[in-house]
């Protein structure tokens, strides 16, 4: 131990000795190992966020799309109000809700002298919930609005925000395509990246799906949602409709039936690649780092053959030569790894500040940070190490 | 104390074999103050770092207070260099980035004394060396004569029975020299084995016996007939 303590003391006055090469070294270690903690933060930041995303939506949940990414030639299906019937008629058990929905044509929503263009959304009650959106004010759409097709809106807050202003909504009259409607509620402001049909950066206004289909002169769906009483459920329920669209349009139908649960599965894979991805790009500039103190491990042996010499002629055993060594590696990796958990601390703060992403820096990721510096140090200061332990005491007594 | 028998090293670079020592016989006793004579070349300083555990004879034997030197291992080695034997060398051999006091102190690191203690013994070993008020120093900002006995000091500090010193006043002042001899002779006198390496014979009369040697053989083996004594 006391032995240990003399190494780590002696490799500290050797670094300090040598002030600015000791900091440029260990400068590629800590961006090496400031820029892993960065980027896996990164990844595990983009990760937190989706389960946060879907916990907020719930797992139990099955959307009904039209296939975007249908071949040339196949002909887009609408989803009609006869599948929408099929579908909870089979699936009756299991289904909580279903909720449909359309978007209208591009158009002005004006208020007095104010204007803007959101995007139009026909859709049914129980969309709030399946979107994880709130109310700020009013109420949402209800069966009434749609049996009867009312003229009624609900504005988002950025809709709110442009026509309104400060002022309370709820009760006032908008135009939109050429009619009058009235503003029934507000949406709060949700943050978040990902989102399952709505632009959550863009402006939404939502109508009841029937008023929509009646001024776009459509009467089917654009598709469906559909919430499921419990996870266990989803994916038999998923199957059915699946078969169920089949049996109608043909095996190769144009629509796609997916829970949230397997977009989770799907995208937790996507988001294991991105983060063992960025991962690397970290170990690259860890290993260039490594290499770094590699070299400058050899040259500090190299200028330093005669103090080898002079320790090996009293009394130093090759395991206390190593040891020297090793610990001026390992030191200079742990300094580089204080010095990059700090850059990568910095650069989370930067991210989490100037832009929507986040970075989750854990302390097992600080922890895997300075094992993986240390790591590098014994890895890349042993055969420098070696080198000095194995000299021949005369021969480095005698180089000049 | 020292005792070797028909040793020979032979040193190989490539194919070319330089054999350095042709059998030597030589027996040192505790307390005595030897001096090894000869011309660069002869095979003093081979037989130096041979008897200082710095290196291994090719063929014969070395016994050292009764153990065969030639069945220890490297770690063994670096022990008896530790504890045994004090080295000093002409060009002094301090670590040039440590001061006076770490430079003594080293040793003790490898024998594991703890830190406290070390600090009071180096301290004490530079007083007698007369150096107490300079421990600080690094060896740049010392003499010669002061870088010697700061080695000195650091080669007393583990209170070996051997002191090797090679050629210690060949980078030295007369004045300076006369001083390192006369710590030397001290130190034999209080029972410590001295042997020195020298081509100086005014600097091999401090000694009680001088053993010469050529082309790797001892030629005589003789005691010093007028021994220089040197007083304070």
């Amino acid at each position: 131990m006391n032995l240990l303590l003399e190494g780590a003391r002696m490799a500290w006055e050797n670094l300090w000795n040598n002030k600015l090469r000791s900091v440029l070294t260990l400068l590629g270690v800590a961006i090496g190992i400031g820029s892993t903690v960065s980027l896996l933060g990164m990844g595990f930041g983009f990760k937190e966020e989706i389960f946060r995303e879907f916990e907020s939506v719930g797992r139990n949940m099955i959307m009904v799309f039209p296939n975007i990414f249908m071949e040339t030639g196949e002909k887009l299906e609408p989803l009609t109000e006869a599948d929408r019937r099929s579908i909870a008629a089979v699936c009756r058990d299991g289904i909580e809700e279903i909720v449909p929905f359309i978007f209208g044509d591009q158009a002005m929503v004006r208020y007095l002298k104010e204007k803007t263009a959101p995007q139009v959304t026909g859709t049914a009650p129980g969309f709030l919930e399946i979107q994880g959106l709130k109310l700020e004010n009013g109420r949402f759409l209800t069966e009434a609005d749609l049996s009867t097709g009312r003229k009624v809106v609900v504005l988002d807050w950025r809709v709110k925000e442009k026509l309104f202003g400060r002022i309370n909504p709820v009760g006032k009259m908008v135009t939109l395509y050429g009619e009058k409607y009235q503003v029934i509620g507000v949406i709060e402001k949700k943050i978040s990246s990902i989102s399952f049909g709505t632009d959550t950066n863009g402006m939404n206004l939502y109508l009841p799906v029937t008023t929509l289909q009646r001024v776009m002169k459509f009467k089917d769906y654009y598709g469906l949602y559909i919430t499921v009483s419990s996870l266990a459920e989803t994916e038999t329920i998923s199957k059915m409709i699946n078969g169920l669209m089949a049996k109608k349009y043909g095996p190769k139908h144009g629509f796609q039936v997916f829970s949230t649960e397997e977009l989770l599965k799907a995208l937790q894979i996507v988001t294991g690649v991105i983060t063992a991805l960025l991962g690397m790009i970290g170990g690259i500039a860890l290993l260039v780092g490594g290499i770094g103190i590699m070299n400058i491990m050899l040259v500090t042996v190299m200028e330093r053959i005669n103090e080898i010499g002079i320790r090996k002629a009293i009394g130093a055993k090759n395991t206390n030569i190593l040891w020297q060594f090793i610990t001026e590696a390992v030191a200079l990796c742990l300094l580089g790894g204080a010095l990059g958990t700090g850059f990568g601390f910095a650069v989370g703060f930067f991210i989490k500040k100037h832009t929507p992403l986040r970075l989750v820096i854990t302390p097992g990721l600080v922890g895997t940070a300075f094992l993986f510096a240390t790591g590098v140090g014994l890895f890349f200061g042993a055969f420098p190490a070696w080198k000095a332990a194995k000299m021949d005491p005369i021969e480095a007594l005698r180089f000049e | 104390m020292i005792r070797v028998e028909k040793l020979d090293k032979i040193y190989k670079n490539g194919v070319l074999e330089v054999q350095a020592l042709f059998e030597i016989n030589l027996a040192i006793q505790a307390g005595e103050f030897v001096a090894i004579m000869g011309p660069s070349g002869s095979g003093k300083s081979t037989l130096m770092n041979i008897l200082g555990c710095l290196d291994r004879s090719t063929n014969g034997s070395y016994r050292l207070n009764g153990v065969e030197v030639g069945d220890l291992n490297d770690n063994e080695l670096a022990e008896i260099r530790n504890k045994e034997i004090g080295f000093i060398f002409q060009t002094f051999n301090l670590l040039p980035r440590s001061t006076a006091l770490q430079n003594v102190e080293l040793p003790m690191i490898y024998a594991g004394v703890r830190r406290g203690e070390r600090r009071e013994q180096a301290m004490e070993a530079l007083k007698l060396v007369g150096l107490g008020d300079r421990w600080h120093h690094r060896p740049n900002e010392l003499s010669g004569g002061q870088r010697q006995r700061v080695a000195i000091a650091r080669a007393l500090i583990n209170s070996p029975d051997i002191v090797l010193a090679d050629e210690p006043t060949g980078n030295l002042d007369s004045t300076s020299g006369r001083e390192i001899m006369m710590i030397l002779q001290n130190l034999n006198q209080q029972g410590i084995t001295v042997i020195l390496v020298t081509h100086d014979e005014e600097i091999a009369s401090y000694a009680q016996r001088i053993v010469r040697f050529r082309d790797g053989e001892i030629i005589s083996d003789e005691p010093v007939a007028e021994r220089t004594v040197e007083r304070e």
